[in-house]
């Protein structure tokens, strides 16, 4: 349980996140990829094609030339999507933002505030 | 004059620009908030108290040392039963020195804060911010 100060700053600290542009962006395109169905179907079909070709490989099998074109034309279709590509490119800006960010959380800490905050199976 | 369009570059601009200043502040202002949580000030003290304690720094001494020297085995999975035995006495000599385990717990307690309010924002953001914090992903 965060005390209310803390609680205050963490609030206010993701409300200027929030509206950084990196983080809006995002949001913006997160929101826009969830609503297109055709995007979304893209992205299903992806998903659908690489579990194929996962699973043909745990089971010690060499994926069909196939899978392997399957894999290659949604692969393919997914990367001639405006939604999917645009969002693709504001992940990797607020992949990049974020760092920056926490790095002056940390600065005000002292303390390296991502390894404190890392998943525990993190390596 | 300025065309028009560069006008609005120009606004965008300097929106951006005061919106991550904005962001960066805040950043600061929350790791400050951090730093006075009395679950920092334990870590603080904790931390003293331990690298005052010769008994717990010839512990951790110990346990590192034979640590690092069965790194290759370690990292490997080679790591003889023997060796397994000894490594694991170590580590329990050292974590029941006292000023140990209150370091222990007290990094256990700090951390469980940092990974609230890093939900708290990762909520509020619609991002993980754990997974997304490092450059290159967590272990970035």
């Amino acid at each position: 349980m965060l005390s209310t100060d803390l609680h205050e700053a963490t609030v206010e600290f993701a409300r200027a996140l929030r509206q950084s542009p990196a983080v809006a962006i995002h949001g913006i395109a997160a929101e826009a990829l969830a609503a297109d169905p055709v995007a979304q179907g893209l992205l299903a079909d992806l998903r659908e094609h690489q579990e194929s070709l996962a699973r043909t490989q745990r089971a010690g099998l060499t994926p069909s030339r196939e899978q392997i074109d399957q894999l290659r034309l949604c692969q393919a279709a997914a990367r001639a999507n405006q939604m999917i590509m645009a969002h693709l490119r504001a992940t990797n800006e607020v992949q990049a933002y974020l760092p920056t960010v926490v790095l002056e959380v940390s600065a005000a800490l002292g303390v390296d505030y991502a390894s404190l905050i890392a998943p525990p199976s993190c390596c | 004059m300025l065309h028009p369009a560069t006008e609005d570059q120009a606004d965008f601009a300097a929106v951006t620009s005061a919106a991550e200043a904005e962001a960066l502040t805040a950043a600061s202002t929350f790791g400050a908030a951090l730093r006075a949580s009395p679950e920092f000030t334990a870590l603080l003290a904790a931390d003293r108290a331990l690298s005052e304690d010769a008994e717990a720094v010839a512990a951790i001494e110990a346990f590192n040392g034979l640590q690092a020297e069965l790194r290759v085995e370690i990292t490997t999975g080679a790591l003889l039963d023997s060796q397994r035995v000894e490594l694991d006495r170590l580590r329990g000599a050292m974590l029941a020195v006292p000023s140990v385990a209150s370091y222990v717990e007290a990094t256990a307690a700090f951390q469980a804060v940092c990974r609230e309010t890093a939900s708290v924002v990762s909520a509020q953001i619609g991002i993980d911010l754990a997974a997304n914090c490092r450059s290159g992903g967590c272990c970035g």
